[in-house]
């Protein structure tokens, strides 16, 4: 429902301390647009203080989505990536490895569902997306939706 | 039982994923004729440049073959394929027997015989060991000017290096413009315009007709109009073909690349092809040809490892695409995107060139054929790559199409509700 | 530009932000629809119009950092209680724009609540009371008319022919909203909950959505004086029939569904142009006399073939005893009494404030003048107008109703703050909206899982009050004055209600 707090549960779950107010603590202003400020003027919306969620809200009047990894049996950006960067865990989350990734964008190219994104920022450039919260049961944006959005299933 | 791998690329090591998904036990054995564990071709300029190292070039290291149990001969060729004994043979005439194999050689550099040539400084551009070679060389002599050969996506990013190296860099390139293989003619100036900014030379509508040396090294160049450009080294980066030597030998089906079904088989029993030495069916034009792209080879050898322990998938075919950064600028291709002749497709273009913004859709018949990204339009370039894979009707979304925050909430319920709804693929 | 006008009234609320914890995720500001919340992107800061906020409080229910507190605004008029400020405001409002100010739910003025002065009965030492989990309690009922005698055939049978009856798990039912003055999913949510409860939800005057069909089983159609939506097949597909001559909330008016609420969905299931307002006629305009209502009473039994009950549903007004009795003998099956302080989606407010009675009395009085003339067997009596708990509901019942509708209380399981702006079709929580972009917050599955927990904790909590009255069954309890006393009432009020003074054995 355009909440966007799926964006913010991922965010405070990726931060060095899992606190909602640090996660969010004032960022410096980048001198030139980083990915999230980027993404916030794509789509109009809060540049969550530079920091880049791997869940993506698309919103078009009444109809929203927050897309993100479907962690396919067959990743597209497993197979597209160049250095071997992207492999599938025996739990079958796809991972992306930041320090082996060159940031060709070969799996943002593949990635049929789009949900790959360039994190480029300050001495920061590779690959993003979901990684299906390693340290939680359930991810955090399936937590913290009000409204029962996004489901968490085995298929 | 064992499986044989010719070749030590993406291929085989998809291969051997896919083998070893179904069968942790019969021994695989790669044979790879250079001295390296699978690496990233793509990668070399950024290793000369000493811009990433060797360690970050792997594709997958010595522990992946050891803990998959593959026997790996590096650094050895395969010179003949027997079927009917079941054996290849190696240069030093040694024989691995098969019970199934994969042929993966790969491409290799396509270098025409040009007036002058034999003589040294006259580089490949393709593997580790020309990119070694181009170093040792740099460092004995002094090079002042370098000059490449093809404006593609190889020669061009060559050309890019030497300039950032602090070489003077010029490219000359056979077509009217620069990566006229993949970009329209727009695409095209914007990336002849950054070229130029990086210290890059850029000459297009010509070619190297002549090599002039001196005491047996390169010296100097002279183009089809008859002009003369002084350079102290050569590096031809015209394109690729398939390396198809020992399956032509071995009587395979082979057209320019080796030909093989949607199940990786070559025709002769137990023998499969995969990657940059086979052909696959393009998905847009439904011809069957050669298309050296990563994600097709890897998927390749997947399949035909799947196929060779036993199992069954098929490959229906790709659609070419490419995502590549020149001067700092990237760029993302799917389908169509160098027509010639535009008529007939729907075109659709946003660009803001200062801000070196610039996408272009192509549409026909209401279908995404074509889609080129540069700059910040590679944001979720994949949702176009899968729109034109999957040949989806967008009639409906024209006026969404060329949005910053197009997806899938623009599109039909229908599309929107199978990629979101069934399972993944 | 600020807007200068010719009077000044103060916002009503004020948005306090702590913006220490304020993340600036940006949720309040998409997530108010009143236009009182904006993101500053020169200064990164949220800020508030405060004049416009309505106090909904959806912005604190979103927020993660709950760094939002919505108060009541410091700035008022100097004290004065014959001019409140809500007076002083209305006058100003009207001298401006020379209409009438409509409001949506209840009516919020301090009128006295019957209900918190009545106390129930509980057993000590004689007739024990019984424990409701050990012991099975009745909360069964039976909504329609009743045979005067039970007459059985030599083999034990059932020989009296009964009319058709709801049956309902608990005597609790969800009022009438119509679907447009409530949005899709509110209806769902309604529809899903009685149907898994086995009781009753109601379609108001707007209609049963095709959607809905399959749910007809525990709706009661309502047949309002507009004529919304009302065809054969709608008739039939409900349980019930309910002629809808008044409502609590503005008795002698028709219903009012502003034009912003009439989308393309409203204008089909209603049958009426997009956008234009549904104002139904105060009176049903072929009814005159009780003869005429009786005329149509039949001519519904007719339709629905004599299968379903068909009643009569009022306003609480000064002789509704009268009205009620003339109901019961012109064949109605149930008579639904709405109290004054029944909500609404759009009424005056004048209305809404000012015009009709209390439930409590008005139900103690039907009952007693049914009693009297001796026809309260032939139609069920059910209650409405902010039942707002279990004891609420069993005091109705004992001052004589045989179930209650609740559409406050059910709404607010769905996220109701009680901000009473129903009207302006901007509900924050997606209820009294048609807007897609505001219902889409209303989650039929959650809700109505909601909404039955209310309806299950209830039922338990009123077997809890009967067993210790030493009662097992509901029927029990129906009419049953002396399990109620009252405090702080005058002997007229214990006279009305029929009860006697706590105190009094």
């Amino acid at each position: 429902m355009d909440c966007r707090l799926c964006e913010v549960g991922c965010i405070i779950e990726h931060s060095p301390i899992k606190d909602i107010i640090k996660a969010f603590k004032d960022k410096p202003k980048a001198k030139t647009p980083d990915s999230a400020a980027k993404r916030a003027a794509a789509f109009g919306v809060s540049p969550n203080r530079g920091m880049l969620s791997r869940t993506i809200v698309e919103a078009n009047g009444p109809l929203q989505l927050s897309a993100m990894c479907r962690h396919c049996d067959k990743p597209e950006c497993l197979h597209a990536c160049i250095t071997g960067a992207i492999s599938k865990k025996a739990d079958g989350r796809v991972i992306i490895d930041p320090k082996r990734c060159v940031a060709c964008w070969s799996c943002i190219m593949a990635c049929h569902w789009g949900v790959i994104e360039r994190n480029e920022g300050e001495g920061v450039k590779h690959s993003h997306k979901c990684d299906l919260c390693p340290d939680r049961e359930t991810p955090a944006c399936v937590d913290i939706c009000p409204n029962s959005a996004l489901l968490y299933e085995e298929r | 039982m064992a499986y044989v791998i010719i070749g030590n690329s993406v291929s085989a090591v998809a291969c051997i994923e896919a083998v070893r998904s179904r069968d942790k036990k019969t021994p695989i054995t790669v044979i790879g004729d250079e001295p390296y564990y699978a690496y990233s071709r793509p990668m070399i300029p950024e290793y000369l440049a000493r811009i990433e190292s060797a360690d970050r070039l792997t594709y997958r290291p010595k522990s992946f073959y050891e803990e998959n149990g593959v026997e790996t001969i590096l650094g050895t060729r395969v010179i003949e394929i027997e079927p009917g004994k079941k054996d290849v043979v190696l240069e030093n005439k040694e024989r691995i027997s098969y019970s199934k194999l994969l042929v993966s050689t790969g491409a290799k550099s396509f270098v025409p015989p040009i007036k002058g040539g034999g003589v040294s400084g006259v580089f490949n551009y393709i593997k580790w060991d020309d990119v070694k070679a181009i170093e040792a060389y740099l460092k004995e002599n002094d090079v002042r000017r370098v000059v490449t050969v093809g404006a593609g996506l190889i020669g061009l990013k060559a050309a890019e290096i030497f300039a950032y190296m602090g070489y003077d860099s010029t490219v000359v390139e056979l077509a009217d413009r620069v990566l006229a293989s993949v970009l329209d003619k727009a695409g095209s100036e914007i990336y002849r315009e950054k070229a130029h900014r990086c210290g890059v030379d850029v000459k297009c509508g010509t070619t190297v007709s002549e090599i002039l040396s001196e005491n047996g090294k390169v010296s100097g160049v002279i183009l089809k109009d008859g002009s003369k450009i002084e350079c102290q080294m050569l590096v031809i980066a015209i394109g690729v073909v398939p390396n198809t030597v020992l399956a032509v030998n071995a009587k395979l089906k082979v057209n320019r690349g080796v030909l093989v079904n949607a199940r990786m088989e070559t025709g002769l029993a137990d023998v499969y092809a995969a990657g940059d030495v086979c052909e696959c069916r393009n998905l847009l034009t439904g011809d069957t040809q050669a298309m050296p792209i990563w994600p097709k080879a890897y998927k390749e050898g997947y399949i035909a490892g799947i196929q060779m322990s036993g199992g069954k998938d098929e490959f229906d075919g790709i659609i070419p695409m490419n995502s590549i950064e020149f001067c700092h600028l990237p760029f993302i291709t799917a389908g169509f995107t160098n027509l010639k002749d535009e008529s007939g497709f729907e075109i659709m273009v946003k660009e803001d060139r200062k801000n070196d913004f610039y996408k272009k859709l192509i549409l026909k018949d209401g279908v995404l054929v074509g889609a080129i990204l540069v700059g910040d339009a590679v944001n979720r370039a994949g949702i176009y790559t899968g729109l034109v894979a999957r040949k989806a009707n967008v009639s409906g979304s024209r006026k969404y199409l060329l949005r910053d925050d197009f997806g899938f909430v623009y599109l039909d319920r229908k599309y929107r509700d199978m990629m979101f709804t069934e399972n993944p693929k | 530009m600020p807007n200068k006008t010719d009077y000044y009234i103060p916002a009503k609320f004020f948005v306090e932000r702590d913006h220490d914890r304020c993340i600036r995720c940006q949720a309040c500001v998409r997530q108010c629809p009143y236009e009182a919340t904006f993101y500053d992107a020169i200064d990164d800061k949220i800020t508030n119009i405060h004049a416009n906020c309505v106090n909904c409080k959806r912005c604190e229910f979103i927020c993660p950092t709950d760094c939002i507190t919505v108060i009541e605004h410091r700035s008022k008029f100097v004290k004065n209680h014959t001019w409140p400020d809500d007076l002083i405001e209305n006058v100003y409002e009207q001298a401006s724009f020379g209409g009438i100010k409509l409001t949506g739910m209840g009516c919020d003025k301090k009128y006295p609540v019957y209900f918190d002065h009545i106390l129930l009965n509980a057993s000590q030492v004689t007739n024990p009371s019984i424990d409701p989990l050990r012991e099975p309690m009745e909360l069964r009922t039976f909504i329609g008319r009743k045979p005067e005698k039970l007459e059985f055939d030599k083999h034990g049978k059932l020989a009296t022919k009964t009319h058709p009856q709801i049956e309902l798990a608990t005597p609790l039912m969800f009022g009438a909203m119509s679907l447009g003055s409530i949005s899709y999913n509110a209806f769902k949510t309604l529809a899903l909950a009685a149907s898994k409860l086995g009781t009753a939800s109601n379609t108001g005057e707007g209609g049963l959505h095709a959607d809905f069909y399959p749910y007809g089983k525990t709706i009661i159609v309502q047949c309002a004086s507009g004529r919304f939506g009302v065809s054969a097949e709608y008739l039939n597909a409900g349980a019930a029939v309910e002629i809808k001559v008044g409502q609590g909330a503005k008795p002698g008016i028709g219903g009012h569904l502003p034009g912003e609420k009439v989308d393309t969905l409203i204008s089909t299931t209603r049958m009426i142009p997009e956008g234009t307002d549904a104002i139904s006629p105060a009176p049903h305009h072929d009814i005159y006399s009780i003869e005429d209502l009786k005329q149509l009473i039949d001519a519904l039994k007719e339709a629905t073939e004599f299968k379903k009950p068909v009643g009569v549903k009022i306003a609480a007004v000064h002789n509704v005893a009268a009205i009620a009795s003339g109901i019961v003998r012109a064949g109605a099956d149930f008579v639904t009494i709405d109290g004054f302080r029944g909500g609404t989606g759009a009424a005056p407010w004048q209305t809404r404030n000012n015009v009709g009675i209390p439930i409590e009395l008005a139900i103690a009085q039907v009952d007693t003048r049914l009693r009297d003339e001796g026809i309260r067997h032939l139609a069920s009596v059910i209650a409405a107008g902010s039942i707002r708990q279990s004891s609420d509901l069993m005091k109705i019942i004992a001052l004589g109703a045989d179930a209650a509708y609740i559409g406050t209380a059910a709404l607010m399981t769905m996220g109701c703050t009680l901000c009473q702006t129903c009207y302006t079709g901007r509900c924050a929580w997606g209820i009294t909206t048609q807007n897609p972009y505001l219902t889409k917050r209303l989650n039929p599955e959650r809700c109505s899982e909601r909404l039955i927990n209310l309806v299950k904790a209830w039922s338990h909590e009123m077997k809890e009050m009967l067993g210790g009255m030493g009662l097992n069954s509901i029927e029990s309890l129906r009419g049953n004055r002396l399990h109620l006393r009252g405090v702080g009432l005058t002997d007229t009020d214990l006279d009305i209600l029929g009860i006697l003074p706590a105190g009094r054995q």
